[in-house]
């Protein structure tokens, strides 16, 4: 501002009074950015974040709003009133920004919280399972121990098995033996001799009841065998009446059986006559061989290794 | 700001002009000391809001700063104190906002970085689970 010199006091005087009422008296003229910083400094202090963690910057906008107020209403020079209404936009700006970092941090805290949680949760979850996989290993364990037991008792059984086959297969070659069968390739057979007979008759003699009791506890320890008795003869004599003793003494080695308590539906006979030497009949000792009655015996399931008709 | 013009009406006529004279003289001439403390206080606050990283966060600001601040320097020097003392409050106001933005805008960030990390976390822990 210039204060130009004029000669004469008045003049002096009038000007220095119209410069004082220019810079300092004018009638207050609208100052938009004052308006705006009103608008501003409203919302800052409207805002409850900011009312809770930036008072101090909300205190000095506000300062600076009444300064600017103050100035306006005083009519002040704009340019200060507009010095204090951007000083009051930027300190409301301010304690805008600290409650927005005052919000941030709150959130922090509450996403570590989370964080925490389910790292809690994650970690029991894990020790859980752990857990139960443990429990899972042990069960497999025993499950497997149990299995191996099994098989250790099934492979004991298997042995105790075998060795009482072994036993009854020793057993039977001793019964076997005791009753003089022989293995043909017809399975075993036992042969009674003429002499077990009266001449010429189908009845035993007594000396014949020893090899019959033998027979008989033979086939009751054996259950499962049957047998078939065929009845032989010599060429002496007609066919016919050959026929018929063979058939009589095989049914009389029957009965001597099943009297000694064998069922008689394990035991088949037949009646073979002169067809089956197995010696010559030109002499003695050769017929005598050709007078006999065969016992065959089928395995332990009843199974003839040749069926019964199969001569 | 401390310059402060006030009309006394209850005054007789000369004296209202002379006092008139005085007055404004006194607010419109440089009788204002050139604002060495508000200089050094504006200053300090622009290199907090660099430390605090408004050279990323908040570049216009400092930016505004930062011109506030040589305009300042500049109307110092040519003695126009008045406005070196607005241009520095100014700049003041300006370097604190700018820190102020700097901090809200990486404590926001580091609230996203935080989400990331948990949604992150549950999915990791849901392909564990399963």
């Amino acid at each position: 501002m210039i204060i130009k010199h004029t000669s004469g006091r008045n003049s002096l005087l009038a000007v220095a009074m119209a410069v004082s009422l220019a810079s300092c008296a004018s009638a207050p003229k609208p100052n938009p950015q004052l308006d705006e910083a009103r608008t501003i400094y409203r919302s800052a202090a409207s805002d409850s974040q900011a009312a809770k963690s930036a008072l101090v910057e909300l205190r000095s906008a506000e300062e600076a709003l009444q300064q600017a107020e103050k100035l306006q209403a005083g009519g002040a020079d704009p340019v200060e009133v507009s010095h204090y209404a951007y000083l009051t936009k930027q300190r409301s700006r301010i304690a805008m920004e600290v409650a927005r970092q005052a919000a941030a941090r709150q959130k922090m805290e509450d996403a570590k919280l989370q964080r925490d949680r389910i790292l809690i949760e994650s970690r029991t979850q894990e020790a859980e399972r752990a857990m139960a996989s443990a429990e899972e290993r042990r069960m497999e364990a025993e499950r497997a121990r149990q299995l191996a037991e099994q098989r250790l008792g099934e492979a004991e059984r298997a042995r105790a098995e075998a060795v009482a086959a072994q036993q009854r297969a020793t057993a039977l070659a001793a019964q076997i033996e005791d009753l003089q069968a022989k293995q043909t390739e017809r399975g075993m057979v036992l042969t009674l001799g003429d002499v077990l007979f009266d001449t010429g008759k189908a009845s035993l003699k007594a000396g014949a009841m020893r090899t019959i009791d033998k027979l008989a506890s033979f086939l009751k320890e054996n259950p499962g065998r049957r047998i078939l008795i065929e009845g032989h003869t010599d060429s002496v004599g007609s066919e016919a009446f050959n026929q018929t003793l063979s058939e009589h003494r095989a049914e009389s080695v029957r009965d001597a059986v099943v009297e000694r308590g064998v069922a008689a539906e394990r035991i088949a006979i037949e009646g073979l006559g002169e067809a089956y030497p197995v010696a010559s009949n030109d002499n003695a000792p050769g017929r005598q061989q050709n007078r006999r009655v065969e016992v065959v015996f089928s395995d332990d399931e009843g199974q003839f290794k040749q069926g019964p008709d199969a001569r | 700001m401390t310059s402060k013009s006030r009309l006394r009406t209850t005054m007789t006529a000369p004296y209202v002009v002379l006092t008139s004279l005085a007055l404004g003289l006194g607010a419109c001439a440089s009788k204002v000391p050139a604002p060495v403390e508000q200089m050094a206080t504006s200053r300090a606050a622009m290199a907090q809001a660099e430390r605090a990283g408004a050279g990323e966060f908040a570049a216009v600001e400092l930016l505004a700063a930062r011109e506030k601040l040589n305009k300042a320097e500049l109307a110092m020097r040519e003695g126009r104190n008045a406005e070196a003392l607005r241009f520095a409050e100014q700049a003041e106001a300006d370097a604190v906002l700018a820190e102020a933005k700097a901090r809200s805008s990486q404590s926001t960030k580091a609230v996203e970085d935080m989400r990331q990390a948990i949604e992150t976390l549950r999915e990791e822990i849901q392909r564990k689970s399963r």
